[in-house]
């Protein structure tokens, strides 16, 4: 887990038990959820005192955020889509698909999982700017490299967006369908195509 | 505005599933406790306890109750169209019409599925919404008429409902924090409208 990402200011020791909370945490959250894991149980399977976890992390809210940054930071999908050769958009976003289905599985499953808990609002305000200034950028190049056949020429983007929006929701719902530890079915794959024919 | 018209066998019981439907719509199940729906719906614990047992019972008359109402009114809003497949849009455009109009209905649905994917053990699978609209929406029905294919029935009609609730989560979910420059808006609706068409017309040009 790269907590480098992050823009904490610790010293070689402190990074090195920030991670260790963090990996600890990413576990339970993929396990049992965000709603139904404690800190307490968290700060005791890390082997730490609550005193101690609790100089590095006040609430499990922020846990959640600094674990979302690291994820889409290691997922770098929109990066990734850039990377495969293909004509076909469609098979592009198959193969991005795939590749994060087969690669990071439980990313996608925590992502979803944090879509969830903080579907009232997102949370912190540097969160959203991370998102504002990475996410937003990567996302509006990807819609232009798609190169998407629209059927209207007006509101082009829009229509990209929207879809992009649904594939990448249509991830989520696959990657919640896949209990904790196993792999992506291929089943789930065969499918992921045939709902990919109805988008391009 | 669902909620208004649920009919239950008395207004206690009425008062509590109200209760419960707001506390689930605001802080879904995860952090749902039977005092707080007591507290909310305004009598003691003893008399929630009195109505409903368990909360199993509470979620699953709940959920029923609502399924059945959303469900009867997007097939009553469905229009008369010719071919099956527009009769699929039809059905796609009364529900989210439904739903556009009650976001709290939308945000308790979609709240509550995710309970169930996490927690199977809670309830069985009948009370997803998933499933309800897998098996009692009349979209098995119209897919078969559309690509008359039996082995393509239920991975079409499955991968249809699983489209159109990942795009409730991201109008949900994501609409005004994700994509801080593009917010996705109701009225894009009718670009995943043009989807499912696109899957259903490509499907049938397949077959024939």
């Amino acid at each position: 887990m790269n907590v480098n990402t992050l823009t904490y200011n610790d010293s070689a020791t402190t990074a090195k038990r920030r991670k260790l909370i963090l990996s600890t945490a990413f576990d339970f959250f993929i396990k049992k959820s965000i709603d139904d894991t404690s800190i307490m149980e968290i700060a005791d399977a890390a082997g730490m005192a609550r005193r101690t976890f609790y100089n590095y992390y006040k609430t499990k809210e922020t846990i959640a955020e600094d674990l979302q940054i690291i994820c889409l930071e290691k997922m770098e999908w929109y990066t990734h889509m850039h990377t495969i050769v293909v004509d076909s958009s469609r098979e592009r976003l198959f193969l991005t698909g795939k590749f994060l289905l087969e690669n990071y599985l439980p990313e996608l499953q925590y992502i979803s999982l944090f879509d969830f808990y903080f579907s009232e609002s997102y949370a912190s305000k540097e969160y959203l700017e991370y998102i504002k200034k990475k996410q937003a950028v990567l996302i509006k190049e990807t819609v232009k490299s798609l190169k998407i056949q629209t059927f209207s020429l007006l509101s082009k983007n829009r229509k990209q967006l929207t879809l992009l929006q649904v594939f990448s929701g249509y991830l989520q719902r696959i990657s919640l369908r896949i209990p904790p530890g196993e792999k992506c079915p291929e089943d789930y794959l065969d499918e992921l195509k045939l709902f990919l024919s109805s988008m391009l | 505005m669902i909620m208004d018209s649920l009919q239950t066998s008395n207004k206690t019981q009425m008062d509590i599933q109200n209760a419960a439907y707001r506390q689930i719509a605001r802080k879904g199940l995860f952090s749902c406790t039977f005092v707080e729906i007591a507290d909310s719906a305004d009598i003691s614990r003893q008399t929630l306890y009195n109505n409903y047992a368990t909360m199993e019972i509470l979620c699953s008359n709940l959920q029923n109750n609502i399924l059945d109402k959303v469900l009867k009114m997007a097939i009553k809003g469905m229009e008369s169209n010719s071919s099956p497949s527009e009769q699929i849009i039809g059905f796609f455009k009364s529900l989210y019409r439904i739903l556009e109009k009650d976001e709290e209905m939308l945000k308790y649905l979609i709240k509550f599925d995710h309970y169930l994917t996490r927690h199977p053990d809670f309830l069985p699978g009948k009370f997803m919404f998933k499933n309800r609209l897998l098996s009692e929406s009349p979209l098995m029905h119209l897919v078969a008429q559309s690509i008359t294919d039996p082995h393509m029935t239920e991975k079409m009609s499955r991968i249809l409902i699983e489209s159109f609730l990942s795009y409730l989560e991201r109008i949900t979910f994501r609409r005004s924090a994700f994509i801080a420059e593009s917010p996705i808006r109701f009225e894009d609706f009718h670009y995943y409208l043009d989807s499912v068409k696109r899957l259903l017309d490509n499907k049938k040009a397949e077959m024939s």
